[in-house]
C-alpha cells in the first residue's frame, strides 16, 4: 500500500492514487461508469424508439423551449468545470480552495436541480404527465433518472464536505473526492447527449 | 500505516517543474472549456436559428456531441493522461461492439431503409 | 473431470442453435417456440450448471477439509447429463413442431404429448441428481477421512495453501515462476512455492456488514414495486422508502466510516504456521 509512495515530503502529486484502496476505488468506479453508460444507453434507446409515439398529448417540438434547456446546460458544464479545478486544488494540497470549488460545484448542481423541477411542473401543467403517451414516459424516464443522478451526486458530494469539513487532504478522503468529481462529469456527458438527442433533435432534428 | 491514512498533509510534494505543469494544465481545460461552450452554442444556434438545413441538422449536432464527449473524457476526466490504461481498454471495446450493433438495430428497426 | 469434458458437445449445441436464432429471417419461423427454450437452456445447464457442479467437487477440499464421495459424484453426474439431454433435446423438436414457449399447457393430439412426457421425465432425474448431490454432501461430512492440502496433485497456487486455509491465505507472497505455478515447481524444484518475501506484519481489511444492508434494502425496494400491484396491509411506497433508507444509508455510512483495517502481526502469522504446518 502506501509503502511504495514516500510520503515525508508531503501530500504525493497524485493523492488519489497513491494507496492500493485509492487506485482500486479508481478502476472500480470506471467500470461503474461503465454499467452506468449502458444503462443510460438503453433508456435513450427506449426514447428514440418510442419519442414519435405522442399519441394525442403534445408533440416534442410543442413544449421544449430552448432557452431553458440552454440556461441548465451552461450551469451543468460550468459545475463541471469548478469540479475539474476543485481537484487541481486537491493535487496541490490547497483544501481550502478544493472546499470552496466543490461547493461552488455543489451550487450549481442544486441550480439545475431547481431548474429541471421547474420544467417538469411546466410540462405537466401543459399536459404531459408520465402517462400521458410514450413519447411521455420514454422522456420522464430518460430525463427523471438523469436528475436522479444529479440530485444522488448533490446529496453525495455534499455529504463529503461535511463529512471532511476541517480534515485536510489525506490519502484516504482524496480518492473519494476524485471519484465523485468523475461521477460529477459523467453526470455531464449524459447530459451533453441529453440536450442534443432529446432537445436539439425533438426541436429540429 | 493506518494512521497515517487519515494524517492531512503540511504540504505538498510537487516539485517547481510538476507545479508548472500541473497549472499549464489548469489553462488547457480551461480552454477545453471554452471550446465545449463554443460548441454548445453552435449546436444551439444551428437548430435554434435554423442555420443549418433541416436533414443535415441531426448528424451536425451529434457530430458535436461526439467532440463534447470527447473533449469531457480526455480532459476533464484525465482519460488522456498515463496510468489510464484499464479504462482506455474498456470504452475502446465497448466502442468497437457497440457501432456494429447500431448499425445492426437501425437496420432491423428501420430506422434507415435500403 | 466429467462435467468439464461433456460441458464441450452441450455447449456446442447451445452455441450452434444460437447461431441460428441470431439469422433473424429464419428466427422468424421459431421466435417464441420451444426452440429457443431448449437453446438457453443448452446455454446455462451446459455452460454454467455444470460447471457449478464440477466446480463444487473440484474445490469441497480446500473449502471443507474433506473429498465429496466419488461414486455418488459420478451417479450425480450420469444421471444430471441424461436427465438434462432427455430434457431438453426433445424441446428442439418440439419448438420445430409450433410449441409455443411460456405456455404450461398445449393442445391434445398435436402429436405433442410423447415429447412432453420424455421431457417431464428427464426433470426428474435431474432433480434426482441434484438430491444426490445433497445427500452426498451430508454423507461425506460423516464419512469422508480428512484431505490433505493438495488432494488432487494441483497445478495452480491454491493448492500450495493450507487447510483449512488461513485468513491471510500465504504468510509470504509466492514467487510465480510459471502460468501454472504449482506443477512447475513440481516438476522443477522441491514441489513447495519459494517466498519472495520475508515474513512480515499482513495488513487485512475489516470485515463489512454494509454489502449486505446494501442488498437487503434493494430487496426490500424490488418488493415494494411488486406489492404495487397486490392488496397490502401497508403502502407499497412505505417498503419502498424502508428500502431505500437502508440502501443509500449503507452507502453513506460507508463513505463517511473510515476504514484502515487491521494488522496481524508477525509473531501471530509464525505461531499460525507453525500450527497448520504440523497437522496440514
Amino acid at each position: 500500500m502506501a509503502e511504495t509512495t514516500d510520503l515525508s515530503k508531503g501530500l504525493p502529486s497524485h493523492p488519489e492514487r497513491a494507496t492500493l484502496e485509492g487506485k482500486n476505488k479508481f478502476l472500480g468506479f470506471w467500470v461503474f461508469l461503465a454499467g452506468e453508460t449502458t444503462m443510460f444507453a438503453t433508456f435513450f434507446g427506449t426514447y428514440l424508439g418510442l419519442r414519435n409515439g405522442t399519441g394525442s398529448g403534445p408533440e416534442a417540438a410543442d413544449i421544449f423551449s430552448l432557452p431553458l434547456v440552454f440556461i441548465m446546460t451552461m450551469i451543468l458544464l460550468t459545475s463541471s468545470l469548478t469540479s475539474v479545478f476543485a481537484m487541481f486544488a486537491m493535487k496541490k494540497n490547497q483544501f481550502k480552495k478544493m472546499k470552496a470549488w466543490m461547493w461552488v460545484t455543489v451550487a450549481l448542481g442544486a441550480a439545475f436541480l431547481g431548474f429541471e423541477i421547474y420544467e417538469f411542473v411546466e410540462y405537466v401543467h401543459y399536459g404531459l404527465g408520465f402517462t400521458t403517451s410514450a413519447f411521455a414516459s420514454s422522456f420522464y424516464a430518460l430525463v427523471g433518472l438523469h436528475g436522479a443522478h444529479v440530485l444522488f451526486g448533490l446529496l453525495w458530494i455534499s455529504l463529503l464536505l461535511i463529512r471532511y469539513r476541517n480534515s485536510g487532504i489525506t490519502l484516504t478522503n482524496a480518492p473519494k473526492f476524485y471519484v465523485s468529481s468523475l461521477y460529477w462529469h459523467f453526470i455531464d456527458v449524459v447530459w451533453i447527449f441529453i440536450f442534443t438527442v432529446v432537445y436539439l433533435m425533438g426541436i429540429g432534428g | 500505516m493506518g494512521e497515517n491514512l487519515s494524517q492531512p498533509f503540511e504540504k505538498s510534494a510537487m516539485t517547481q517543474e510538476e507545479m508548472v505543469k500541473i497549472n499549464r494544465e489548469q489553462r488547457i481545460q480551461t480552454i477545453a472549456f471554452a471550446f465545449m461552450i463554443a460548441i454548445t452554442l453552435l449546436a444551439f444556434i444551428a437548430v435554434g436559428a435554423d442555420v443549418v438545413p433541416g436533414a443535415f441538422a441531426t448528424p451536425f449536432i451529434l457530430g458535436l456531441a461526439g467532440v463534447q464527449l470527447f473533449l469531457q473524457l480526455f480532459y476533464f476526466m484525465h482519460l488522456k493522461d498515463k496510468d489510464h490504461g484499464w479504462p482506455n481498454t474498456f470504452i475502446v471495446s465497448g466502442i468497437v461492439l457497440v457501432i456494429p450493433t447500431i448499425v445492426a438495430l437501425m437496420l432491423l428497426i428501420g430506422v434507415t431503409k435500403y | 473431470m466429467l462435467c468439464a469434458s461433456s460441458f464441450v458437445p452441450t455447449f456446442v449445441l447451445g452455441g450452434v442453435t444460437g447461431v441460428m436464432l441470431a439469422m433473424a429471417p429464419v428466427d422468424h419461423l421459431y421466435h417464441d417456440t420451444y426452440f429457443v427454450v431448449a437453446h438457453f437452456h443448452y446455454i446455462i445447464l451446459g455452460g454454467i450448471v455444470l460447471g457449478l457442479i464440477g466446480a463444487t467437487f473440484y474445490w469441497y477440499p480446500k473449502m471443507f477439509g474433506h473429498k465429496l464421495n466419488e461414486g455418488l459424484g459420478k451417479l450425480t453426474f450420469w444421471l444430471f447429463y441424461i436427465g438434462f439431454h432427455l430434457t431438453f433435446f426433445v424441446q428442439h423438436i418440439l419448438g420445430l413442431i409450433g410449441m409455443p414457449r411460456r405456455v404450461y399447457t398445449y393442445l391434445e393430439d398435436q402429436g405433442m404429448e410423447a415429447m412432453n412426457m420424455v421431457s417431464t421425465i428427464g426433470a426428474f432425474v435431474m432433480s434426482v441428481a441434484i438430491i444426490l448431490l445433497v445427500v452426498n454432501v451430508v454423507y461425506s461430512a460423516m464419512k469422508s477421512p480428512k484431505a490433505s492440502s493438495d488432494p488432487w496433485d494441483g497445478r495452480t497456487l491454491e493448492w500450495a495453501t493450507h487447510t483449512p486455509v488461513p485468513e491471510y491465505n500465504f504468510a509470504q507472497t509466492p514467487q510465480v515462476r510459471s502460468l501454472d505455478p504449482l506443477f512447475y515447481e513440481k516438476i522443477h524444484g522441491d514441489g513447495t512455492m519459494k517466498p519472495a518475501e520475508p515474513v512480515a506484519d499482513i495488513h487485512m481489511p475489516n470485515g463489512s456488514i454494509y454489502p449486505f444492508t446494501i442488498s437487503l434494502g434493494l430487496f426490500f425496494v424490488g418488493f415494494g414495486f411488486i406489492m404495487l400491484n397486490m392488496e397490502a396491509i401497508i403502502s407499497p411506497w412505505i417498503v419502498i422508502a424502508i428500502g431505500g433508507i437502508i440502501t443509500f444509508g449503507s452507502m453513506a455510512l460507508h463513505s463517511v466510516k473510515e476504514d484502515h483495517g487491521y494488522h496481524i502481526t508477525k509473531e501471530t502469522v509464525e505461531e499460525i504456521e507453525k500450527e497448520v504446518g504440523t497437522n496440514g
